[in-house]
C-alpha cells in the first residue's frame, strides 16, 4: 500500500515537473503553473507519506493555495497568453546546457549514494527492536525518565511509540519552533513583514526607476 | 516493506534537477521562477526525508522556514516581474541587460 502510494505520489510529482518545464507540453505558462500545481499536490503525499502530516497541510496551504494563486494572478495580469519571449535559442546551447543540468544530477547522485550506502533505512518505530536508537528528544526523555528494570519496560516501550506517533504532529513541530528555534522564527517573521510592503511598492503603478521616460504609459493593463 | 530512503533522495534530487533544467534552458521569467520552487520543494523533500530517517523534528523546522521564505520570495520576485515588465515590455530574462557591463 505504501509502495502504490509511494509510486503514485512520486511519478505524478516528477512527471507534472517535467510538464513544467516542457515547452511542448505547456506552452505558455498558464499551463506550466497548473502543472506546477499537480506538482505541489503530489509532493505534500509524499510529505504526509514521510509522517510530516503538518508540512503536507502547509504545502497544500501555502504553495499549492498562495504561491500559485499569485503566480497565476501575475500571468494573467501580464496578459501572457502566448510567451512574449524571441526567437527560440539554438539548438546547440539547448543540448549543452541539458547536458550540463543531468551532469550536475549525476553528480548529486554519485555523492549522496556515495556517501549514505544504498542501504540506509528508515527507523521504523524502533522502540520496539532498539530502544536506544533516535536522537529525538522525545525518545531521549522516555530512555532518562525510567532507568528500568523488566517491568519498566513495558512504560519505556510505550512512551516510545507515543513519540513515534506524535512524530510530525503539530504539537511536537510547534513545541520545537516556539522554544529552541524561536529566534528564526521571529526573524521570519520580520521577513515576511519587509516583503509585504516591499512587494507592494516594487509592483506600484507609476515606480521611478531611474531612466524611465516620464510619462511612458504602462503596458500592463488589469482587465 | 517500508520505502529506502534513497528513493525519496533520488525523487528530491530529479526535481532539483529539473529546477536547474528549467533555469538553464527557459527564458521566461515566471517560468524560472517556478524552476526555483521546484528546487526548493526537491530541498523540503531531502529535509524532511532525513528527518524521519533520523526521527528529529528539526528537519520539519527546517521545512518550514523554507516554506514561508519560499513566500515571500516568490511575493517580491512577481513584483520585480511585474516592475519589469512594466518598464521593458517583456518578460524574457535575455531583454533585461541593463546591468551587463
Amino acid at each position: 500500500m505504501e509502495k502504490v502510494l509511494f509510486i503514485l505520489f512520486a511519478g505524478g510529482a516528477i512527471l507534472s515537473a517535467v510538464a513544467v518545464i516542457l515547452p511542448v507540453i505547456a506552452p505558455t505558462p498558464v499551463h506550466s503553473a497548473l502543472a506546477l500545481v499537480v506538482t505541489f499536490l503530489c509532493l505534500a503525499g509524499l510529505y504526509a507519506l514521510l509522517a510530516a502530516h503538518v508540512l503536507a497541510v502547509l504545502q497544500v496551504l501555502v504553495y499549492a493555495g498562495a504561491i500559485m494563486v499569485l503566480f497565476l494572478f501575475v500571468i494573467m495580469l501580464l496578459n501572457l497568453g502566448q510567451e512574449r519571449t524571441g526567437p527560440p535559442r539554438r539548438a546547440t546551447s539547448r543540448v549543452l546546457t541539458s547536458a550540463l543540468a543531468i551532469a550536475l544530477i549525476l553528480l548529486l547522485t554519485g555523492q549522496i549514494f556515495g556517501a549514505l550506502g544504498s542501504s540506509v533505512g528508515f527507523k521504523s518505530n524502533p522502540a520496539v527492536t532498539n530502544p536506544g536508537t533516535g536522537p529525538d528528544q522525545c525518545v531521549a526523555t522516555c530512555l532518562t525518565r525510567e532507568m528500568g528494570d523488566h517491568p519498566r519496560d513495558k512504560a519505556r516501550k510505550a512512551c516510545q511509540e507515543e513519540c513515534w506517533e506524535s512524530f510530525g504532529s503539530l504539537r511536537s513541530v510547534g513545541r520545537l519552533l516556539f522554544s529552541e528555534y524561536l529566534v528564526p522564527f521571529e526573524l521570519l517573521s520580520i521577513l515576511l513583514l519587509i516583503a509585504l510592503p516591499g512587494a507592494l511598492i516594487l509592483a506600484k503603478k507609476n515606480l521611478e526607476l531611474p531612466g524611465t521616460p516620464e510619462g511612458q504609459p504602462s503596458e500592463g493593463n488589469e482587465s | 516493506m517500508s520505502i529506502p530512503i534513497s528513493w525519496y533522495l533520488l525523487v528530491a534530487m530529479i526535481l532539483f534537477g529539473i529546477g536547474i533544467l528549467a533555469i538553464l534552458t527557459r527564458r521566461n521569467v515566471i517560468v524560472l521562477f517556478m524552476g526555483i520552487e521546484l528546487m526548493l520543494n526537491g530541498c523540503n523533500l531531502t529535509f524532511l526525508t532525513f528527518s524521519r530517517s533520523y526521527g528529529n523534528s528539526v528537519g520539519h523546522v527546517s521545512a518550514f522556514l523554507v516554506i514561508a521564505i519560499a513566500a515571500a520570495e516568490a511575493a517580491i520576485g512577481l513584483a520585480i516581474t511585474l516592475a519589469v515588465f512594466r518598464h521593458k515590455g517583456s518578460v524574457d530574462v535575455n531583454e533585461v541587460r541593463s546591468l551587463r557591463g
